[in-house]
């Protein structure tokens, strides 16, 4: 099994197998590309705590059946449930899933995108306005008047 | 001829005295800072003194600049025919302000005034020889005619333009116009003013300061992220908590946009929903495995459109259905009838029956309250309830799952299971067995329409289901009898919290 090396964007080189490191398309076409490498490669968009947190991510899923090309009807039907091992690999701070987020974006991990998104609804599901204004600390940027007329507006979904 | 020419021309001086004098001319020249330089040599250059006095003020100011955005005449007139144009019948005397007195033209502003007067009778030759002389005098010479005419409101008054609802990528300067009060807007012209926040970043409009602002202060992950990821997050969300989703339009503008408009999202709500809709029946009135065998087989009363045992029913494709919702998701979502399975269907229903009366001087009357209730599962199937046990009893045991706690609630006897269908123009048809041991030898069938009802200022989605038969049908001697639906009322629906968590389905 062959190893290949990452270089985070606070240079930290981080050893991992090209069978993990390849749940990143990123990172599979590269190495499709150029084949062999012994350079380590960087990763400039991702530093290193956020890097390894998608490694951990990427050798738990290691042996997942790639994503069926965009079947996205059968993960809508699914989209409530979150697996539980991702569930408490998400438990993080607010930052550090939102840097997940943009790694696995970046990265191109499209199940790990999901999950990060699915997380963050979970976050917004069920709550309040304010609640939600608190959570994500977003500021209300309506009149009095704007928010009822907006809150009227969206009172079907209610019923 | 003659004499209809002068008349017509007195016609036209009259009504260009009445016009003017109506006119109340807003005096400010503040000198413009954005440079237009139009080429005098295209007509389209020329301001189109919008029609207007009107009200609706807001809308003309951000119309004037037209000429410096490189498109033709058509492409820069306002294309908002949303009530602007006035007074269309004669758009020479209303267009344009007139300008009474004719003296020779001295200024470029002067000559440009001329030539606007020229414009609007007609001799476009004249009027554009002046607007060359006038342009050559000076070339910002139209944002002078605009300074004077139609002032810009002072700036920073407000900021949202009300950009024409069926048009809100108009992508034109928002920070120009001012707003009528808030509470006489438009609620689709108070979204679409949210666009521009959104979409024209670079302005610095509120929501951008306050972003700011509140990431200095504490992180804001949400707020900086991009957003196509921003979508995915509301896409996963929409789809599995529609209500969830709308209610994130309450938080802030640029939410309320995105939720009022993104049609990507509410289009896979649409199929998300829309999928689990039965346009025919999904399984036996018993729940069983669905054999071919319908309850109204050989019903001769006529009313079979697809009753039959080979109904030949249409099954509905998104694409298609929502060209009946002039192509917006969002209004199908709310408007195409759908059964609705995260709560219950109830209909209330009074009826006074008058009692014995014992000394002869008083009549007793009794007020007796039933209810139906209807539950729908989207495998096909539906349970149904005639009780007089109040919904706070009912609702969270009816049909669950999970077995009802210990003690059997004592309706529990009564529910009857059956199963349901839709068609796409929102008939409902629900058949029915009773319980078991009580009147084996009939079937029920309802046939209803779905509805929705006002909540607040909007449409609810599909929440009621009006009755439009009811069918007894004895399987033995294959009789069908119609129940009067005298005291029957309409079902409306309410969600349950403990049926949402136990379908998953909201």
């Amino acid at each position: 099994m062959s190893e290949i090396k990452l270089l985070s964007s606070d240079q930290c080189t981080i050893v991992v197998l090209k069978e993990v490191a390849e749940r990143s398309i990123l990172i599979k076409n590269m190495l499709e590309d150029v084949g062999e490498v012994t350079e380590a490669i960087p990763i400039p968009n991702v530093n290193e705590s956020v890097l390894k947190k998608v490694i951990e991510w990427c050798e738990h899923h290691k042996g997942d059946p790639p994503a069926a090309a965009d079947d996205d009807s059968d993960s809508r039907k699914k989209s409530t449930d979150i697996d539980e091992w991702d569930q408490k690999f998400m438990q993080v701070d607010q930052e550090m899933l939102f840097e997940i987020i943009l790694a696995a974006n970046y990265l191109d991990i499209k199940p790990l995108l999901d999950v990060g998104c699915k997380t963050v609804a979970n976050m917004i599901k069920g709550k309040s306005p304010e609640e939600i204004r608190k959570t994500f600390n977003i500021q209300n940027d309506f009149t009095p008047e704007e928010e009822e007329q907006i809150r009227r507006e969206n009172e079907w979904a209610e019923e | 001829m003659d004499d209809r020419e002068t008349e017509l021309s007195r016609f036209r001086q009259q009504w260009k005295a009445e016009v003017t004098a109506r006119q109340t001319r807003p005096v400010a020249a503040q000198p413009s800072t954005s440079a237009e330089s139009p080429s005098p040599s295209s007509p389209g250059a020329k301001p189109r003194a919008p029609p207007r006095k009107l009200s609706r003020s807001s809308a003309v100011a951000k119309e004037i600049p037209d000429g410096d955005h490189g498109a033709g005449p058509a492409a820069s007139r306002p294309e908002p025919e949303s009530g602007a144009w006035e007074r269309p019948a004669s758009p020479t005397a209303v267009r344009g302000p007139s300008v009474s007195v004719p003296s020779a033209p001295g200024t470029a502003l002067e000559h440009y005034e001329r030539a606007v007067e020229k414009e609007t009778q007609g001799s476009l030759g004249d009027s554009l020889s002046l607007y060359r002389k006038a342009f050559r005098m000076d070339a910002k010479v139209d944002t002078q005619y605009q300074e004077k005419y139609f002032p810009r409101p002072p700036a920073g008054s407000s900021s949202n333009p009300p950009v024409p609802s069926t048009a809100p990528n108009s992508a034109h300067h928002s920070s120009e116009a001012v707003l009528p009060p808030a509470s006489t807007k438009e609620v689709s012209e108070l979204i679409a003013s949210f666009a521009h926040l959104a979409i024209l970043p670079a302005l610095p409009p509120q929501l951008e300061d306050a972003k700011a602002k509140v990431e200095q202060a504490v992180f804001s992950p949400l707020t900086t992220l991009p957003s196509e990821l921003l979508l995915h997050v509301l896409r996963a969300l929409a789809v599995t908590d529609v209500a969830s989703f709308s209610r994130c339009a309450q938080v802030c503008k640029a939410l309320a946009f995105l939720v009022a408009t993104e049609q990507s999202i509410w289009r896979d709500v649409c199929s998300a929903t829309f999928r689990r809709m039965l346009w025919d029946w999904g399984c036996q009135v018993n729940g069983g495995e669905l054999i071919n065998r319908t309850l109204l087989d050989g019903d001769g009363d006529g009313d079979g459109d697809g009753d039959g045992s080979s109904p030949e029913r249409v099954v509905p494709t998104e694409d298609e259905v929502v060209h009946e919702y002039g192509g917006n998701w969002r209004t199908m979502f709310t408007g195409r009838p759908r059964i609705r399975f995260n709560g219950i269907y109830i209909s209330t229903c009074n009826y006074v029956r008058s009692g014995a009366s014992h000394g002869g001087w008083n009549t007793p009357v009794h007020i007796v309250t039933y209810y139906r209730y209807l539950r729908f599962y989207p495998a096909g199937t539906v349970v149904s309830l005639l009780t007089t046990a109040e919904p706070a009893d009912v609702v969270h045991g009816l049909g669950s799952a999970t077995p009802t706690p210990a003690p059997a609630p004592p309706w529990a006897k009564y529910v009857s299971v059956g199963r349901w269908r839709l068609d796409p123009e929102g008939r409902v048809d629900v058949e029915t067995e009773p319980p078991a041991g009580s009147m084996d030898r009939y079937l029920f069938r309802m046939q209803m329409r779905v509805r929705g009802v006002r909540a607040g200022g909007r449409m609810g989605a599909s929440n009621k289901l009006v009755w439009e038969g009811f069918w007894s049908w004895n399987r033995l001697t294959d009789d069908l009898a119609e129940f009067s639906l005298r005291n029957d009322k309409a079902f409306f629906f309410s969600r349950v919290g403990s049926i949402e968590r136990e379908t998953g389905i909201l």
